[in-house]
């Protein structure tokens, strides 16, 4: 995984609400009896300290994040800030989604927030069946 | 044989492919590389066998009743079942840690409700399987 670069909160730019950002899908996120994200693709990693779910600006810089990416997954600004959370831009290619909390911290709101955000998010990218 | 009884086989025989399908899954699990860029895909011995003995209890009570459920890894190896619905808005996620630090839980979700529940006893899993059914 692509980790954002240490920049200072001064420094992120904030999104204009239909700005569309990608997610890597790792295996396991998509349930495949529907074809929607789920909640696992939006947890922030207490384990390394992780300040913001990582997310691009394209498709391609998304597949090169997570080697066999099962997916792709979409979601605008607006969807991101209607929850509560928000949008920054920390590099050209790279913008974090803030708020969460750590599940090891706060479980039903981690839950939750996880669950709205991939409700909130489109698939658009996923390897063709062999 | 009655209709009510082929309705009783009907159910009975979904509810066993509902959780074939989800023993299933939680094996395909064992299969996955060690780990990935984010962090460890594999369970661990201890996430997969809480998975595994929850939802065989719950089958021993759900029968016929049994939904299906997909699977997944975090980071760190612990293993979560999802059941969800979309209209309605339900969702049960049973959340089985890497190790025995951490407790097992449930969250659940409607359009106007959430929570966490710790699992103390297996009828807490049922009971949620049970209320996710009612849709």
């Amino acid at each position: 995984m692509i980790e954002p670069p240490s920049t200072s909160a001064s420094e992120l730019e904030q999104l204009p609400d239909p700005a569309i950002v990608y997610r890597a899908l790792r295996k396991g996120w998509i349930d495949k009896d529907r074809s929607i994200v789920k909640a696992d693709a939006y947890y922030l990693r207490k384990r390394i300290n992780e300040q913001g779910i990582s997310v691009n600006f394209s498709i391609e810089q998304s597949l090169s994040a997570i080697r066999n990416c099962e997916g792709v997954a979409s979601i605008t600004a607006g969807d991101i800030r209607s929850i509560g959370l928000d949008l920054v831009r920390d590099s050209s290619s790279h913008a974090s989604i803030i708020g969460l909390p750590y599940r090891e911290d706060d479980r039903p709101k981690a839950d939750e927030l996880a669950l709205l955000l991939a409700r909130r998010s489109i698939i658009v990218w996923q390897p063709s069946q062999p | 044989m009655t209709v009510a009884n082929e309705k009783i086989a009907e159910s009975s025989s979904k509810g066993l492919l509902n959780f074939r399908i989800t023993v299933e899954r939680l094996i395909e699990l064992l299969d996955l590389e060690d780990e990935d860029e984010y962090g460890i895909l594999k369970p661990t011995e201890y996430a997969f066998k809480t998975a595994m003995k929850s939802i065989v209890q719950a089958y021993d009570v759900l029968g016929g009743n049994f939904p299906k459920a997909s699977a997944a890894t975090d980071d760190r190896g612990s293993i979560t079942l999802d059941w969800t619905s979309l209209e309605p808005d339900r969702t049960v996620r049973l959340f089985c840690p890497f190790s025995q630090e951490q407790p097992v839980d449930i969250f659940h979700h409607t359009e106007d409700e959430y929570a966490v529940e710790d699992i103390i006893s297996s009828p807490t899993l049922v009971y949620w399987l049970h209320w996710f059914n009612e849709t």
